[in-house]
């Protein structure tokens, strides 16, 4: 009888997925378009000529992210040779409200509102301050943390020792894999619509 | 996962309605209107609301969900709410204790698991209401840093003093105090007061509001008061008949650990204090328990300091608070009746530099005549302690900066009959000086040519009233340094208790021109010239004291009775 019901049920939840239609395949559309604060359109998952795309995935508030931006704005100034974008995920921030935050903090690279959260789907991000870096094939070449500089979520190092980061768009511009990818620490990026 | 399986079992009992009623009801999922928002509401929200220097509001459903896998983290890690002790086990409960039980985190566990249901209106409680930026309604008097200090956007942190005088024209008692931050950038504030105006003295030589350190030198805690903020701690409110006394001309010196946000952060801090005009009845005495020993070998993941001190008179312990630095891992605090049972009183297991404070007894402790306080501390000086200020590791002894470590554990008793203070502040006194004294001879071993050190030692002698001594070491300071203005400070205040008051107005006259702008320097020096009957000049130098601090009250009484 147990192994019936088993059958039975395992059954329903194949129709059930039937049902829900297929999962969407990759599709060769033009690359990603997306406005940034000022309204300029930009292709972040396209580097465009350059060696890549990275995107620092950014949460408003989340202390940890603020307290990068003076490193976000030295490593887009040393890194010319990669595009870089600021991405907002939180869904309820306004155009205004994000001038304001970059304004007030200083924030230098474009910051992409990503409502619908297009590009944390596209990039796989999980948390934030999470950096994805993407290649001309808009292909992932790096996911990790900026730096070592948080232990975990309470321990702050006197100064950050290794620049994870900084050290794979290096290995990327040499044209090399990086291999070490440590994950972020910070806050999680909300998964939209799963929370009602 | 854990929804499949919801699923799986929701399609056995429509299969097979028939068994489904032998089995137990499945448990009504968690919801935020029934079981978390109360939860919210008293543990996160008194924080997590505008107007304070958290990062974002935790009340409404929204604001929570949205950050619901965010919240398992901090609190199953004890990030949040943050509350370093140990609860329960033995410990007394402490005042405002934040920490989420076992079940409170169980239920948040299963709230997140379950989908995170917002759950029926019905079932949520009034949300609670603050009424203004300040926790116990409007201060009677409000006092803010009179320049502003700008915190750089990144870097290490940054500790600094700031001073704020109190404009108070008359003796007030305070009954509680706030400290308001106005800025998310700080840390932890120790709020101490100085009648001596040095600490004003050095602010106003530096460009910017504050001078960097730690500690104010010449700053002291109100007499019995742990006055100490940390983000989310409440106002410091006094128990009713132990408020305490703020003299006219008092400056409140707050001792800040900053931490750089990401923006450039204009420090400007507020205090407001609430008064009342009931005199203090008892004032609580300070056990500070501390090693000056500590030498932590590079490498050390598990190096332990302690100290202790025999309660000569029955005791009540009203608080604790504990202290030291990045290496601090283990904070642990208890007395040992004198029929050898073990009071526990504090125990933090996984110390941060950024979460410390004081802690209130809920109840006091009683203790017997003949209890022994004992603390211990425990230091983790590996590269496994990612807090450690050194890379690689190196070795770190005692001292005042916060690469060095400390070890302090101060207990605030109250005696129970009030002709026992007395004897609880000799017996005190004598065991601070011992501690001291061993500190001190063990650096003058180690230094025999450094100055400094021989006129710690001098200074401590002449505290323990082996007054010989004291005059050996401090001569032997000045001959090593002729310019030392505390030693001869000491030099002249030792001539003076040996009635050799010529060779106290000589050393004096020398501590006064090295170092013009010390006030009990001057004060000493008149009292010396009235022994001289040289009224006017005694005259002179009493009024050199009190321009430099008006509230010296004893140069003030002196100088009113100098013959005209």
């Amino acid at each position: 009888l147990f192994h019936h019901a088993g059958v039975r049920s395992a059954a329903l939840i194949c129709s059930l997925l039937w049902l829900g239609g297929l999962p969407a395949l990759p599709t060769q559309e033009a690359s990603l378009e997306i406005a940034d604060l000022s309204g300029a359109i930009h292709h972040p998952l396209d580097p465009q000529g350059k060696k890549g795309s990275v995107l620092i995935f950014y949460c408003h508030d989340c202390p940890i992210c603020d307290s990068y931006v003076p490193e976000i704005n030295r490593l887009s100034s040393r890194c010319t040779n990669f595009s870089f974008y600021v991405v907002e995920i939180d869904p309820d921030w306004t155009v205004a409200q994000a001038q304001a935050h970059a304004r007030e903090f200083g924030l230098r690279p474009p910051m992409l509102l990503d409502a619908g959260h297009r590009l944390v789907a596209r990039a796989r991000a999980t948390a934030t301050p999470e950096a994805v870096v993407f290649g001309p094939q808009e292909q992932i070449l790096y996911r990790g943390r900026i730096d070592d500089a948080y232990a975990s979520l309470n321990q702050r190092r006197p100064a950050a020792a290794q620049h994870d980061l900084r050290e794979a768009l290096d290995t990327i511009a040499a044209g090399q894999r990086v291999t070490n990818e440590p994950p972020a620490i910070g806050c999680w990026i909300p998964v939209a619509g799963s929370r009602k | 996962m854990k929804r499949s399986l919801w699923f799986l079992a929701a399609i056995w009992s429509l299969a097979l309605p028939g068994r489904a009623a032998s089995n137990p009801p499945a448990p009504a999922p968690v919801t935020f209107n029934k079981e978390i928002a109360p939860i919210i509401y008293n543990r996160c929200a008194p924080c997590h609301h505008r107007g304070e220097s958290t990062p974002f509001d935790l009340i409404t459903y929204a604001q929570v969900a949205k950050r619901a896998r965010q919240i398992v983290d901090v609190t199953a890690l004890g990030y949040m709410p943050p509350w370093p002790p140990q609860s329960g086990g033995g410990y007394p409960a402490l005042a405002g204790d934040r920490r989420l039980s076992d079940a409170e985190l169980s239920l948040i566990r299963r709230w997140v698991s379950d989908g995170a249901i917002e759950g029926a209106p019905a079932d949520l409680p009034p949300a609670p209401q603050w009424s203004g930026e300040w926790q116990l309604g409007p201060p009677d008097l409000i006092v803010e840093m009179q320049r502003t200090y700008n915190l750089p956007a990144e870097g290490k942190d940054v500790y600094r003093c700031f001073v704020i005088p109190s404009p108070v024209t008359e003796r007030r008692y305070v009954r509680a105090i706030e400290f308001r931050p106005e800025t998310r950038a700080a840390h932890h504030v120790f709020i101490k007061t100085d009648q001596t105006r040095q600490t004003r003295l050095l602010d106003a030589s530096q460009p910017e509001a504050g001078f960097p350190g730690l500690a104010a030198p010449s700053a002291v805690k109100p007499v019995g008061q742990f006055l100490t903020w940390q983000p989310g701690k409440r106002a410091c409110v006094s128990p009713a008949e132990m408020p305490w006394i703020l003299q006219p001309g008092t400056d409140l010196v707050l001792e800040a650990h900053l931490r750089p946000t990401g923006k450039m952060e204009p420090i400007r801090f507020k205090v407001g204090l609430y008064f009342t005009n009931r005199p203090p009845e008892r004032t609580a005495f300070t056990v500070l328990l501390a090693s000056l020993g500590i030498d932590i070998p590079a490498g050390a993941s598990h190096f332990a300091v302690d100290s202790s001190f025999q309660l000569p008179v029955g005791c009540e312990v009203l608080g604790v608070l504990p202290h030291c630095h990045f290496l601090g891992r283990e904070v642990e605090g208890h007395a040992e009746l004198p029929d050898g049972a073990r009071i526990p009183l504090l125990s933090i297991t996984n110390w941060d530099f950024n979460w410390q404070g004081d802690y209130r007894f809920q109840t006091p402790v009683p203790l017997p005549p003949g209890a022994v306080l004992h603390m211990q501390i425990t230091y983790d000086n590996s590269t496994n302690n990612p807090r450690n200020p050194n890379s690689p590791p190196r070795r770190v002894r005692y001292g005042l900066q916060s690469t060095d470590e400390m070890a302090e554990l101060s207990f605030l008793v109250l005696p129970e009959r009030a002709e026992d203070e007395k004897i609880l502040e000799t017996a005190y006194v004598r065991h601070v000086a011992q501690t001291v004294a061993l500190h001190d001879e063990q650096e003058v071993r180690e230094h025999p040519n450094d100055a400094a050190l021989r006129l710690n030692l001098g200074n401590i002698r002449l505290a323990q009233g082996r007054i010989a001594e004291a005059q050996q070491e401090i001569e032997r300071a000045i001959e090593l340094d002729p310019n030392l203005a505390l030693a001869h400070y000491y030099a002249g205040v030792i001539a003076r208790l040996q009635n050799r008051l010529p060779d106290a107005e000589r050393e004096l006259q020398i501590s006064v021109r090295l170092n013009p702008a010390d006030g009990k320097a001057w004060g000493n020096l008149g009292l010396v010239q009235i022994g001289l009957q040289n009224f006017s000049a005694a005259r002179q130098s009493l009024q050199r004291a009190l321009d430099i601090n008006p509230s010296d009250t004893i140069a003030r009484r002196m100088l009113d009775q100098l013959p005209k």
